[in-house]
């Protein structure tokens, strides 16, 4: 470039230079308005028509974006869910072993005499022909041979075997199983068995006791294997015929042996062994 | 330019990336001085800023102005011996932005508006700038082949 060019197009420059400079003293001193006016009559259609397309271009983007917007939602709400549904099962465990523990603690506090030891159902006998339960307490936390095992509502049954960290426990519903027992108003002593089905049956009572339905049977104590006012159930029907030297009661289960899932081991008694002394 | 204007007033500005808009205009101004040279620069960057302040709320020639300053700096580009690299006109573009904004501001400093120059500067320019460096190599290809097409024919001799 020849310094002549250069100087003509400094020239140029100074000249749209001063051409901008001048439609900004005018514009200032408003004496541009009518071409304004003029400018904007012929753009305002052309802006509109552009603004109204860019408008439904960005409205159908905006569609894909709110749809992808969903999706992730969608997927970010199903896994908040799934965790809500996680922890909900385990507060309402929670509480359901909040409600056993107080019941628990309020059979504690209504025996004082006795020391009980927390222990949680882990298995029950796959058989259905014997009616064990299997605890996660043994021998190591302080378990024995016979020691009795009751719910906040009654008698559950006794340690038949232990392990180090777990035992077996007989129900008061097996057939082999027998707890001497009495009548709670009228005194009359029996033996109380277990029977097919969950039900109880007291035995062995004098002909001459009353008993009638709705009476509270307890642990008699008699015998050694149990200790004594320990609830066992409720009479429900009384056999009683002039030709039986014996009546008879049925007996339902105050603790539910179906649902327990926490039981209560009493390990501050210790049953008397006839046999061995 | 004035369509181009139309479009950067009415259409760019939905396609911002946070608070960068594409400076489609001050583009295609820099990138015709760099390949016309300053006189045509000069022309494209006084009528595309005027068809800018014609569509904007600043006062009449303001863009202009700027435009037309930044059209002959730019225009200088030529004569560098960087001009052949692919990534001269992104970087051309860049500083091109920045400047072009500094005499805006100071022109609008100068009639009395409130100028923020940090914010401006950092929240504006800047990604603005960038974002048009990033743009830069498209639409100067496409005024590679308009240049091509409106190059007058070599005369026979």
């Amino acid at each position: 470039m020849t310094r002549m060019q250069r100087g003509g197009t400094v020239l140029f420059l100074l000249l749209f230079l001063s051409l901008a400079v001048l439609s900004l003293v005018l514009d200032r001193a408003n004496r541009l308005e009518p071409v304004k006016d003029l400018v904007a009559q012929i753009t305002t259609p052309v802006q509109e028509a552009l603004t109204t397309a860019t408008n439904r271009l960005t409205e159908v983007r905006q569609l894909f974006i709110d749809m992808e917007t969903c999706r992730a939602q969608n997927e970010e709400l199903q896994t908040l869910l799934d965790q809500l549904i996680i922890e909900n099962v385990r507060l309402r465990e929670a509480e359901i072993e909040n409600v056993t523990l107080r019941e628990q603690l309020n059979f504690k506090q209504a025996n004082p005499s006795f020391e009980l030891l927390s222990a949680q159902v882990i298995g029950r006998d796959p058989s259905n022909l014997a009616n064990y339960l299997v605890i996660d307490r043994g021998a190591e936390e302080g378990v024995g041979i016979g020691m009795p095992v009751l719910t906040d509502r009654g008698l559950v049954g006794r340690v038949t075997e232990i392990a180090s960290h777990a035992s077996k426990v007989l129900l008061i519903t097996d057939p082999s199983s027998s707890v001497n027992a009495l009548v709670q108003d009228t005194r009359a002593t029996g033996v109380v068995q277990g029977k097919l089905g969950q039900e109880l049956v007291m035995r062995y009572v004098q002909q001459t006791e009353e008993i009638k339905p709705g009476d509270l049977v307890l642990t008699s104590g008699l015998g050694g294997n149990f200790p004594t006012r320990l609830i066992i159930g409720q009479v429900t029907e009384v056999h009683k015929t002039d030709v039986e030297l014996f009546q008879e009661a049925v007996v339902r289960p105050s603790a539910d042996f179906g649902r327990a899932e926490m039981v209560m081991v009493l390990t501050s008694f210790q049953p008397i062994d006839f046999e061995a002394e | 330019m004035a369509a181009v204007a139309l479009v950067q007033s009415s259409v760019l500005f939905r396609f911002s990336v946070g608070s960068a808009r594409l400076p489609l205009m001050l583009l295609v101004v820099v990138s015709w001085s760099l390949l016309r040279g300053a006189r045509e620069g000069i022309v494209w960057g006084f009528l595309g800023g005027l068809s800018l302040d014609f569509l904007s709320g600043l006062p009449l020639g303001t863009c202009a102005l700027a435009l037309t300053a930044t059209a002959y700096l730019s225009s200088l580009g030529q004569l560098t011996i960087y001009r052949t690299s692919p990534l001269f006109p992104s970087g051309l573009a860049l500083g091109a932005s920045i400047v072009h904004d500094c005499i805006l501001m100071v022109v609008l400093s100068l009639v009395g508006h409130t100028v923020p120059w940090p914010q401006l500067l950092l929240r504006v320019t800047v990604p603005s700038a960038v974002l048009g460096s990033l743009v830069m190599p498209l639409v100067h290809r496409g005024l590679i082949r308009l240049h091509q097409k409106t190059l007058p024919e070599e005369m026979e001799l």
